[in-house]
């Protein structure tokens, strides 16, 4: 009887923690901290026959619920407590543990061992090919911003496995592939594009320092960037005396607060205690009477985001742009984001006094993330020629007009006044000449830019269009859109609403926050949009006003 | 739907065992057949009608058969009833592989290929085949009456725990169970322990292993593959050191074991908790003597089908020549290789095994005999490990290459500190594998398993089950989605 009564209790409790995952789901019974890293959000999938029968509401319900589920961040935390704890192994796929409680990039451990050429080309002779086509047409692109005054150059970050190799896992080296950076580096030079390697010097650099100069558990560098970036502004100044200003900065010192933090993202039960300190170095800019900041146009990965950390980045540069893998856009000191296709390309590359090609060691082998193809065709080819061609093209090849136009995206070379000249004899002229228009002229007057501010909104369209569509009107002599707009505050500021909501709608970080706040709310997720960009702007013009 | 799922474990589960444990004695079975249906549907929603069809014919043409007076009459339809469960079996799985061959037969001849839509293979199809076969076959050599209900007969072919990957039931062994069983708390306790066994060694341990052998072999279903995906595998098979080859196969051989093992131990708890007592499916088999004793601990339930509704019918080795008993044997091994899948290297496989199993019969068994044990045990998981080549790579030509990389001599030094993860879950494979060979490992396996608890056992269990359960749900979502390699079967 008493075993009965046990047996019974044994039973209930098992039903009841079976359960337990569904209504900590759905009534968050117990506060648990969310897990480090990217959270993917998959919406709750709409049950219909079609859903059903394809399978697509099976495979979407259970990619929510793995995402959801009750008490997910501690079963996840405790299976990764132990695979690490007993094997050293974390499955976050961009870390790779070192010895010693070291972290490395997967991919940058990937190059040192030699294995990283085999994920973007077959064999070296190929990713030779490759790499010898994009120098030639670093080396065309620069050529032709010369002519607009502007230096192109490259900047190789440093690669933390190559400084701290002791450090990595043991692996057998694959001897037979090509490492993208040390031929990039000969090639570059070679060729006369001005480029910075820094491994080498870090390299030699850690022998000398009393501290590590990179974090061990952490991919990017810290405070050594400020090195890095010195190197860098010194090197853009040489170029063509510019006039930079120059960066000054003391000795390292050990700070409390934790920079390092790619540990977070291996999502342990325990977080590891045993980092290396976080340094910090003051860092100033001088800048005398005959200095001049410039506009800089970065083409980078996340090393350089060191620049924002570290630096009082404002007294450097006039102005910042940062094309994030060519693919995200963050303009100006507040890091407004924008998606690519949103930006006139050629307009923000014209704007620039240097636009740099700022990637760290293992991303080489992606480089330059077609940025330089798109800046050559922008700058060349105007759109009537690129559908002449696209027919031509199409038309030998047997296949459709849009095939041809992704391979000519992909490889200028196949339009001839590209691909045989060191300096391209073919210009985009009448796109060039709206871009200096705009840039020179346009943007330069606060009212003009409020007026087609306002136009966005009465024509629904981006500032982009209306600025071109400006830049056409003074071209052709045409009335001007700012002499027929009034400049009414309250249409300008329904603009800027409608500007910052489509800059909002192209950061995914910051559309995730969005739509858990309308999840919380109970909101459409367009109102709350609109309602938070509406209180952003208010907020930032009573700061104004201050 | 996969019972090592978050769908299954975190909703379909508990949801299940709370209604059917509410509902009345009497009604349970209808939850369950409902809970089945529901089950089913969610994997494979297309199939569903064909599904409950084809048990609704089959289930009248058994009623009227046992009726039938006439001898001829209960034959026919006897056959009627088989053709159904087989003819669908055969065309739902062997179609597109014999029309693929015919095709490449008419183009030796610079015929045109006939016009084939590739068919899809609904999950399951080959063990509820088979277990409709036994009801029709026990039914008609009078071992079992027919069911009386429809649905206990639906509840017998679509029970979820067996539904897609087995243990093969065969009627006689379950009818009575249907009709009435006991849940005891003990039982229900004892089946979620054995449950949570099933879950930690696929999910701890095949899916650990697995990962690595998938990373050399691809998937396991090279159905899925274009060209390109296939010469990639056999860009990287034709590179491989024997050490690697060695370990990937042998990797392979654990795998296949603790994830199909672990799916008869989830199916066999889950039917525990309902108060059903399933055939056991294997018997270690690893620590066989001989092919033949392999076969008797591997798949249980299936080489008992085989023997029951095939070897017998084909008279066995009752026969007239000896050459006829080794044809019989060595066809019903051909045979179970192509149960595995349509495609050239199971028949290879199957080949193999029929084989040695006539070589065991021949002169092996007696040889091994005389080798003593070990030597013996060595001997057969070399014959296992090396004809699993054919189960795994579903490509003669790239099984053939494989075995050559095994055999190349070129070894490389192993690294354990390469992968610790899996080369431990390699030994703790190994160790469970082989430990019952030991008096030490009988006595622990009869004590997991076949013991009647005490009260401060079962709380040991209880909690030693719970916490395995919520580590198995953090490998599960910490490393991904994998489903079992039997289900394709």
């Amino acid at each position: 009887m008493k075993n009965k009564v046990l047996y019974t209790i044994l039973f209930s409790l098992l039903l009841a923690f079976l359960f337990l995952p569904m209504i900590q789901e759905h009534l968050k019974v117990f506060k648990t901290k969310p897990l480090n890293g990217v959270n993917y959000v998959t919406e709750f999938p709409e049950l219909t026959l079609e859903s059903f029968s394809k399978n697509k509401f099976q495979g979407t319900l259970e990619k929510y619920i793995s995402e959801n589920f009750g008490f997910r961040e501690f079963v996840i935390r405790l299976y990764n407590q132990y695979v690490w704890t007993c094997f050293n192994k974390t499955y976050s796929h961009f870390l790779v543990p070192g010895k010693g409680n070291w972290l490395f990039y997967t991919e940058a451990v990937n190059d040192y061992y030699g294995t990283e050429q085999y994920k973007h080309f077959k064999d070296a002779e190929i990713a030779k090919e490759e790499f010898d086509k994009n120098v030639k047409m670093m080396c065309q692109l620069r050529n032709i911003l010369k002519e607009y005054d502007i230096e192109f150059l490259s900047f190789m970050a440093p690669s933390k496995p190559l400084v701290y190799p002791e450090f990595l896992p043991d692996r057998i080296k694959d001897t037979t592939t090509i490492n993208a950076v040390e031929y990039y580096d000969k090639a570059l030079t070679e060729a006369g594009f001005p480029n910075i390697e820094m491994t080498k010097w870090f390299r030699t650099m850690r022998d000398t320092l009393p501290y590590p100069i990179f974090p061990n558990m952490d991919m990017h560098w810290q405070f050594t960037s400020v090195y890095g970036y010195d190197s860098l502004f010194r090197f853009m100044n040489s170029l063509n005396d510019f006039g930079i200003p120059k960066i000054k900065y003391g000795k390292p010192y050990p700070i409390d607060d934790e920079i390092q933090n790619d540990e977070k993202t291996l999502n342990l039960m325990f977080p590891i205690k045993e980092k290396n300190t976080d340094y910090k170095l003051d860092v100033e800019i001088e800048c005398d009477e005959n200095c001049r900041k410039p506009k800089v146009l970065f083409v980078s990965d996340s090393f350089i985001w060191a620049l924002d950390k570290h630096f009082p980045w404002e007294e450097l540069m006039s102005d910042v742009e940062i094309w994030f893998y060519n693919s995200s856009v963050f303009k100006g000191f507040d890091r407004k984001s924008y998606k690519k296709k949103d930006i006139n390309m050629l307009r923000d590359i014209l704007r620039a006094d240097y636009v740099v090609f700022f990637t760290s060691g293992h991303q080489w082998y992606r480089a330059t993330y077609n940025f330089v193809e798109e800046a050559l065709l922008a700058l060349c080819v105007s759109d009537d020629m690129m559908k002449s061609e696209a027919a031509r093209i199409a038309d030998s090849l047997n296949i459709s007009n849009d095939e041809a136009l992704k391979k000519i995206k992909k490889q200028p070379y196949l339009i001839e006044g590209i691909s045989n000249h060191d300096t391209p004899i073919i210009r985009n002229e009448k796109e060039i000449r709206i871009a200096q228009i705009i840039n020179d002229s346009i943007e330069k007057d606060a009212d003009w830019v409020k007026a087609l501010n306002i136009q966005t909104a009465m024509q629904d369209k981006n500032i982009e269009e209306i600025f071109k569509i400006e830049a056409q009107n003074i071209i052709d002599n045409k009335t001007l859109l700012k002499d027929s707009t009034p400049l009414d505050e309250e249409l300008l500021f329904e603009a800027e609403v409608k500007n910052l909501v489509t800059r909002w709608k192209a950061n995914s970080e910051m559309m995730e926050f969005l739509s858990n706040k309308a999840k919380e709310k109970g909101m459409p997720l367009e109102q709350v949009i609109i309602d938070d960009a509406r209180w952003v702007l208010r907020e930032e013009a009573k700061k104004k006003n201050k | 739907m996969v019972f090592s799922s978050n769908v299954f474990l975190l909703y379909f589960l508990p949801i299940f065992l709370a209604i059917y444990f509410i509902t009345p004695r009497k009604f349970r079975n209808y939850t369950l057949l409902l809970a089945s249906f529901i089950f089913y549907a969610y994997g494979a929603p297309e199939f569903v009608v064909q599904l409950i069809l084809s048990n609704v014919a089959n289930f009248y043409l058994v009623k009227y058969m046992f009726k039938a007076e006439k001898a001829i009459t209960k034959k026919i339809l006897c056959g009627i009833s088989i053709a159904i469960s087989i003819g669908l079996l055969f065309y739902y799985k062997y179609g597109n592989f014999t029309m693929l061959n015919l095709n490449a037969i008419l183009g030796v001849f610079h015929h045109e290929p006939i016009e084939w839509i590739k068919i899809l293979l609904p999950i399951g199809i080959s063990f509820f085949s088979f277990q409709s076969v036994t009801y029709t076959l026990d039914t008609y050599r009078g071992i079992n009456e027919p069911m009386k209900r429809l649905s206990d007969y639906m509840l017998y072919i679509t029970m979820f725990p067996q539904l897609v990957a087995g243990p093969i039931i065969r009627y006689c062994d379950i009818a009575d169970q249907i009709r009435e069983r006991e849940s005891l708390m003990t039982d229900r306790l004892h089946g979620f322990y054995r449950f949570v066994l099933g879950l930690a060694k696929k999910i701890l341990i095949a899916d650990v292993i697995g990962f690595q052998v998938d990373k050399i072999l691809g998937p396991s279903n090279y159905d899925v593959l274009s060209a390109a995906q296939i010469q990639e595998i056999a860009d990287k098979i034709a590179v491989i050191d024997s050490t690697t080859a060695w370990i990937v196969i042998l990797a392979f051989t654990f795998q296949i074991y603790f994830d199909f093992a672990g799916y008869s131990d989830m199916a066999i708890g889950l039917g525990r908790m309902l108060g059903f007592r399933f055939p056991e499916n294997f018997d270690n088999p690893y620590v066989s003597t001989s092919i033949s004793e392999f076969w008797r601990r591997w798949h249980q339930t299936f080489s008992v089908f085989i023997k029951n509704y095939l070897y017998f019918p084909l008279g066995g080795s009752r026969v007239k020549t000896e050459a006829r008993k080794y044809f019989n044997l060595w066809f019903c091994f051909l045979v179970s290789g192509l149960w595995h899948g349509a495609s050239w290297n199971f028949v290879v496989y199957g080949a193999l095994q029929g084989i040695f199993i006539c070589a065991d019969k021949l002169f092996l068994v007696k040889w091994m005999n005389k080798l003593g044990r070990i030597p013996s045990v060595i001997f057969t998981f070399a014959i296992i490990v090396l004809t699993r080549c054919f189960f795994r790579i579903e490509r003669i030509d790239l099984s053939w290459a494989f075995l050559k990389r095994l055999f190349a001599f070129d070894f490389t030094p192993l690294h354990f500190a390469d992968n610790p993860h899996f080369y431990t879950t390699m030994i703790v494979a190994a160790i469970f594998s082989f430990i019952t060979m030991t008096k030490f490992g009988l006595k622990w396996q009869d004590k997991v398993y076949f013991t009647e608890y005490n009260s401060k056992q079962h709380i040991a269990a209880f909690v030693l089950s719970i916490l395995g359960f919520i580590f198995c749900l953090g490998a599960l979502n910490a490393t991904g989605f994998s489903p079992f390699i039997y289900f394709r079967f």
